[in-house]
């Protein structure tokens, strides 16, 4: 499901609390609308309800593989990006699938280049 | 020869013993991110760090790490190996690089038992080493991964002199024992308060005052005094 709202809406996939706790204020202070699951199964659930225009996740979560395996299979998420943000990550760097951003403030310029 | 030194041990030996000693010392030049000893392995070496920090780390089955002792100019790496001939169940890793003096196991234990000067400071060091590994297990246990980030940044750039730190968000993850996602966010957290900057690799200390304040009261009890005149003896 895509938005059409003004605010992009993030969706972070955090299993442990304080992690996503952390990465949720990183992502408002961006100005982003943010919408949280604790794995992959969740996040689809989530992303299936509402429209999402990022998935916002880390190389460690748990679910990490089942979550960029089952993506791009889905109807409705297959165009939906998923980015890691890593201060020590090259630019353009990618994880398979997964894009990698060194900022939180780079995703601003992510989505825009990804709309173009 | 010993004045030219920081090491604690070291120079807080009496002339004669640091004599002995001297001709079993070799200077060497440890680079970021060296392993010196891996579990399971009887380390050949001990190493008395200059300019270098070397971290003590313990290991879980899964692959991941947590630094659990650090190693600078005021002591030797490693204590254990030296109490224990069997093969560690830790690792030493060279946090920062730069000079240390090595010597070989056997050599210093031939000089261990000469002398009971070494043998006290060593003895002293030890005492210091475990007080450390008692109170950062407690550290570990009861306080914030922020307040545990901002003692070990304390603790190595007690042992450095330096405000730049060159590591990257990984390598500070596998000290801390947290998910490297973990410390970016804590990171994020201390560059928006103005403690510290970072990019890629470079991590500079902004603002030591406010980076203490933000450190548990484990701190307290694990500062080291720089001042080389400050001996065990």
């Amino acid at each position: 499901m895509e938005n059409s709202g003004q605010i992009p809406i993030i969706l972070i996939v955090e299993d442990i609390e304080w992690i996503r706790y952390g990465m949720r204020k990183a992502v408002e202070r961006q100005g982003y609308r943010v919408v949280e699951a604790r794995d992959a199964a969740e996040a689809i659930r989530l992303a299936e309800l509402q429209p999402i225009d990022l998935i916002l996740t880390e190389e460690e979560v748990p679910t990490f593989n089942d979550l960029t395996a089952r993506l791009p299979r889905h109807p409705a998420l297959s165009n939906v990006p998923v980015v890691i943000i890593n201060p020590d990550a090259e630019d353009g760097a990618r994880l398979g699938d997964t894009y990698l951003l060194a900022d939180y403030a780079d995703i601003s310029s992510f989505l825009a280049v990804l709309h173009r | 020869m010993k004045e030219m030194l920081t090491n604690k041990i070291l120079t807080g030996l009496h002339d004669g013993d640091f004599a002995r000693l001297m001709p079993l010392l070799h200077p060497v030049s440890l680079s970021t991110g060296e392993r010196l000893s891996e579990p399971g392995e009887a380390a050949p070496f001990i190493y008395f760090p200059e300019s270098c920090v070397i971290s003590c780390l313990a290991h879980m089955q899964d692959g991941k790490s947590a630094e659990v002792g650090m190693i600078g100019f005021e002591g030797v790496a490693d204590i254990t190996g030296l109490v224990n001939p069997q093969a560690a169940v830790h690792s030493l890793s060279v946090v920062i690089g730069g000079s240390a003096l090595r010597v070989r196991k056997d050599d210093f234990d031939r000089e261990m038992l000469r002398s009971e000067v070494l043998q006290q400071s060593l003895l002293n060091y030890a005492a210091e080493y475990l007080a450390q590994l008692y109170q950062r297990s407690a550290c570990a246990i009861f306080h914030l991964v922020e307040q545990r980030f901002a003692v070990w940044l304390l603790l190595l750039t007690d042992r450095t002199e330096d405000a730049v730190i060159q590591i990257t968000q990984e390598r500070i993850a596998d000290y801390l024992g947290v998910r490297r996602a973990g410390v970016t966010v804590v990171a994020l957290h201390m560059q928006a308060a103005g403690v510290i900057s970072y990019k890629r690799g470079n991590l500079r200390i902004m603002n030591r005052e406010m980076l203490e304040e933000m450190a548990c009261e484990c701190y307290g009890t694990l500062a080291v005094d720089r001042p080389r005149q400050t001996t065990y003896m």
